[in-house]
C-alpha cells in the first residue's frame, strides 16, 4: 500500500509546514509528506518547505482557480483547498492520504492510522472524546457544537468510492462556502465534517487519546513526560495540535484560550520543543511574508469587503474575467470602482 | 420480573392519543415488548391504564424517577422541552432497573412493521442514533445539509440505548445539560434535546449511525424517496416502512404535512398522503378530540419570560458560573441586580395569570 501525507500552508505559515513534516517524516521516512503552497510562489529566491515536497498551487488544477482565489482571504484558502489537495494525491495512484494541519506535531509513528485505511473509507478524530468533566465544560461543548464535532487538522482517506464521494461533495461545499458564520451552520471546511458518518458508513472514528491533542481537550488529556516519550491517559502522545500558538508568544497556550502554557503541566514541554523547532525552521524570518494574492495586477490591496462581495455576486461575476486583473472596462477592479470606491480609499 | 428489552416514550396528557395509538401499533408487531409511557402531569389520570388498551403499556409517573428538582424543572420548562428534558432520565432509569436495551420513540410515531434493524442495532451497540437522512444513498442536498447542520444530523425522537458504562455515561451528561439548557438557541449550538446528540460519535465508543430509510421516517425523507402502500404496509424507496414519524404534524389540520414546512400539503404527497390520513384516522379514534383539549402542563403565557431566565443560565454557564451570578443582562435590557430581575419578573408573572 502507498501512502501519502500532506499539509497546507502559504508563505507565511512555511515555518509550521517545515515543522509539521519534519516530524512526520523523522517518524515515517517511508512515506512521503506533501506541502502545498496557498499562496503565489515567491519571486526569486528559493523558499523549499524540506523535508516537505512542495506543491505548487496549479497542482489542484482547480476549475476557476482565479475566482477561488480571490473569493477567499489567506486563511479561508489554505483551509478551503484540503479536500482539493487529498483528492489530488488519491489521483497520482496513493492509496490512501493523511490530511495534517500546518500546525501540527507528530511525536510518534501512525502505522495503525494508515492500516485503518484499509477498511475504512475516512478516518476522523472528534475533538472531545467523553463529556468534558472540568474548566468551561460546556462552554468547550457549544463551541464544538458550532465548529464542528470532527477536527479538521487530522483526517484521512483512502482512495475507495465511498472515500471519493465524500471528497468531491466536500470539494463542492468548500469551493464556495468555506467561511465563519456560525448563526448559518458554517465553520470554514471543518463543521461539514460533522456529516461524513453518515454519509461514509464505512467510516472510522477514531478515539485515541494520543491523537489530536490540542487546547479543545487538554482539559481531559493528561500529558505526562515518563522518558522517552510523553504519554497521554496512558497511551504515547502521537499527534500534537497547535492550532492559534504563536513562539512570539510562548506563554499562550493559543489565541483561543486563556489558558497559560506553565498551567498544562508536562505538556508545556511539548510547547518548548515545538517553539525551538519553529525557530529552527525558519519561523522568525517567513511569518512576515506577505500573501500574494492580497493584490490586484496593479499592487493595490484586496480588502475583506471586496472579497464578501465578489463572493455575494454568485454565479454573476462570470463577466468579469480574471477578478485580479484590472485593466479594461469590464473587469471587477472597474465594477468596484464604481460601486464601491470608498474601498480603495487609504485607510488612516 | 425484568424484561430484557422495552420501549419508552413520553407523553403530556394532550398527547395521550399519540401514545395510544403508538403503543397499539407497536403491540401488533411485538406483543411482548412492554412500552414505558412516562405522562408529566398526569395526577388526573391514576386510572390511566384504562385509556390504553394495549396490555404492553406500563404507565409512569415523573414521580417515579429520580429527578431532584423536579418541581423546578416542570415550572421552567414548557410541555415540549420538558417531555424532552425527561428522555434521558427516563432512559436511565429504566437502565437502572435491569433492562438491557431500551429504545426511545417519541409519541408522534406509528410503528409499522417490526422493528428489527433498530432492535438489532440497539442490542449490538452501546447507542443507535437515526440521522435524518441516510447519505449513503442520498446527498442532503442545499436545503437540508445546513438546517440540519442548525437542527442536529440526528433525530432525538427515536434513538437506542443499551445497558453500558460508557451509555450511562453519555445519560447522564446528556440528562445533565438539559435540565438547564434545553432551550432553542441555534446561534450557540443548541436546539432542544437534539442537536447536543451529535456529540455522541464522540463520547460513546461504539455508537451506531442506523441507516435505514424505514425506521424514523419523518417529512425530512419526503423529498428523498417514493413513499408507496403496499399490501398492508407500505414502501419507502423500496424497503419496508418500519417506524413512521409524523413529526410536526397536527391532526387539527390534516391539510398540513408539518408545521416546521408549512407550504407542504398532505393532498400533494402521492403516496404517502395515505399514510398521513390512516395516521389522522387512528389518532381520532384514539381519542384525539378528547385529549388534545386537556391543559398543557403550565400556562404558556409564561413561557417568553422562561426561555430568558435560560438564555440568562446559559450565558452564566458560558462563563463558567454556575448560578446566575452578576450575569442580568439579556443584551438590550441590562439588570442591576438580581433583586431588579425578580420584580420585573413577577411583573410579568401577574400579568400572565391576568391574561
Amino acid at each position: 500500500m502507498q501512502y501519502a501525507a500532506a499539509t497546507v500552508a502559504s508563505k507565511s505559515r512555511i515555518a509550521l509546514a517545515r515543522v509539521t513534516a519534519r516530524s512526520f517524516v523523522d517518524r515515517h521516512p517511508e512515506i512521503p509528506f506533501f506541502h502545498l503552497l496557498a499562496d503565489e510562489p515567491p519571486l526569486g529566491t528559493q523558499l523549499g518547505s524540506e523535508p516537505a515536497r512542495s506543491l505548487p498551487f496549479e497542482t489542484l488544477e482547480l476549475p476557476r482557480e482565479e475566482q477561488f482565489r480571490f473569493r477567499y482571504t489567506e486563511m479561508e484558502l489554505s483551509y478551503a483547498v484540503t479536500p482539493f489537495l487529498i483528492a489530488r494525491l488519491l489521483e497520482q495512484g496513493y492509496d490512501g492520504v493523511l490530511f495534517l494541519k500546518q500546525e501540527t506535531l507528530v511525536l510518534q509513528p501512525l502505522d495503525d492510522v494508515f492500516s485503518r485505511l484499509q477498511h475504512h473509507s475516512v478516518i476522523l478524530t472528534p475533538h472531545l472524546i467523553q463529556p468534558p468533566r472540568k474548566r468551561a465544560a460546556l462552554s468547550r461543548e457549544l463551541n464544538v457544537l458550532q465548529a464542528g464535532v470532527f477536527n479538521g487538522g487530522v483526517v484521512a482517506f483512502n482512495a475507495s468510492r465511498e472515500a471519493r464521494r465524500v471528497l468531491s461533495w466536500w470539494m463542492e461545499k468548500t469551493s464556495r462556502t468555506c467561511r465563519l458564520a456560525v448563526q448559518e451552520g458554517l465553520h470554514y471546511e471543518q463543521r461539514w465534517l460533522d456529516w461524513v458518518p453518515v454519509l461514509a458508513p464505512g467510516c472510522c472514528i477514531l478515539r485515541d487519546p494520543g491523537i489530536n491533542i490540542g487546547h479543545w481537550n487538554l482539559a481531559e488529556r493528561c500529558v505526562r513526560f515518563e522518558p522517552p516519550g510523553f504519554t497521554v491517559n496512558g497511551v504515547p502522545v502521537r499527534v500534537f495540535r497547535f492550532s492559534g500558538y504563536r513562539p512570539d508568544r510562548p506563554q499562550s497556550v493559543s489565541r483561543y484560550d486563556a489558558r497559560r502554557v506553565k498551567q498544562t503541566g508536562d505538556a508545556a514541554r511539548i510547547f518548548a520543543r515545538y517553539r525551538e523547532m519553529l525557530m529552527e525552521a525558519g519561523w522568525s524570518e517567513t511569518f512576515n511574508l506577505s500573501y500574494g494574492w492580497d493584490y490586484f495586477d496593479d499592487g493595490s490591496r484586496i480588502t475583506p469587503v471586496m472579497r464578501a462581495v465578489y463572493h455575494s455576486l454568485g454565479e454573476h461575476v462570470e463577466g468579469f474575467g480574471n477578478p485580479f486583473q484590472t485593466s479594461g472596462d469590464t473587469s471587477f477592479h472597474a465594477w468596484l470602482r464604481e460601486y464601491y470606491p470608498q474601498e480603495f480609499e487609504p485607510h488612516a | 420480573m425484568t424484561p430484557l428489552y422495552a420501549a419508552c416514550t413520553i407523553a403530556a396528557p394532550n398527547y395521550l392519543a399519540h401514545a395510544k395509538v403508538l403503543a397499539s401499533s407497536l403491540g401488533r408487531f411485538h406483543p411482548d415488548m412492554p412500552l414505558f409511557v412516562l405522562v408529566p402531569g398526569a395526577r388526573g389520570l391514576q386510572d390511566g391504564r384504562a385509556f390504553f388498551s394495549s396490555p404492553n403499556v406500563r404507565l409512569l409517573d415523573v414521580g417515579d424517577l429520580s429527578l431532584p428538582g423536579r418541581r423546578r424543572l416542570a415550572i421552567r420548562y414548557g410541555t415540549r422541552q420538558l417531555c424532552a428534558a425527561l428522555k434521558p432520565v427516563l432512559l436511565t432509569h429504566l437502565l437502572e432497573q435491569g433492562i438491557e436495551t431500551v429504545v426511545f420513540l417519541d409519541p408522534d410515531m406509528l410503528v409499522t412493521a417490526e422493528l428489527g434493524p433498530l432492535l438489532e442495532g440497539t442490542r449490538r451497540h452501546s447507542l443507535t442514533l437515526t440521522p435524518h437522512i441516510d447519505g449513503s444513498v442520498h446527498l442532503p442536498g442545499p436545503v437540508f445539509e445546513r438546517e440540519l447542520l442548525l437542527t442536529g444530523i440526528y433525530n432525538a425522537g427515536c434513538l437506542g440505548v443499551s445497558n453500558r458504562n460508557d451509555t450511562v455515561r453519555f445519560l447522564g451528561w446528556w440528562g445533565n445539560r438539559l435540565r438547564t439548557y434545553c432551550l432553542e438557541e441555534i446561534r450557540q449550538g443548541i436546539h432542544y434535546d437534539q442537536r447536543w446528540l451529535d456529540l455522541a460519535p464522540g463520547f460513546v465508543e461504539d455508537c451506531w449511525v442506523l441507516c435505514d430509510p424505514g425506521v424514523n421516517a419523518g417529512w425530512w425523507r419526503l423529498p428523498f424517496y417514493d413513499w408507496v402502500s403496499s399490501g398492508d404496509g407500505f414502501l419507502i424507496g423500496g424497503t419496508k416502512l418500519r417506524l413512521f414519524h409524523a413529526s410536526g404534524y397536527d391532526p387539527a389540520r390534516p391539510e398540513q404535512v408539518t408545521r416546521y414546512h408549512p407550504h407542504w400539503r398532505v393532498e400533494s404527497l402521492g403516496g404517502a398522503r395515505t399514510l398521513f390520513e390512516t395516521y389522522q384516522r387512528l389518532l381520532v379514534e384514539a381519542g384525539w378530540n378528547r385529549y388534545s383539549s386537556l391543559p398543557s402542563l403550565r400556562p404558556d403565557g409564561w413561557q417568553p419570560l422562561f426561555d430568558m431566565y435560560h438564555r440568562l443560565l446559559l450565558q452564566a454557564g458560558r462563563n463558567g458560573s454556575k448560578g446566575l451570578g452578576g450575569v442580568w443582562s439579556t443584551g438590550r435590557v441590562v439588570y442591576r441586580s438580581a433583586a431588579a430581575w425578580a420584580q420585573w419578573a413577577r411583573g410579568s408573572f401577574t400579568g400572565c395569570k391576568r391574561r
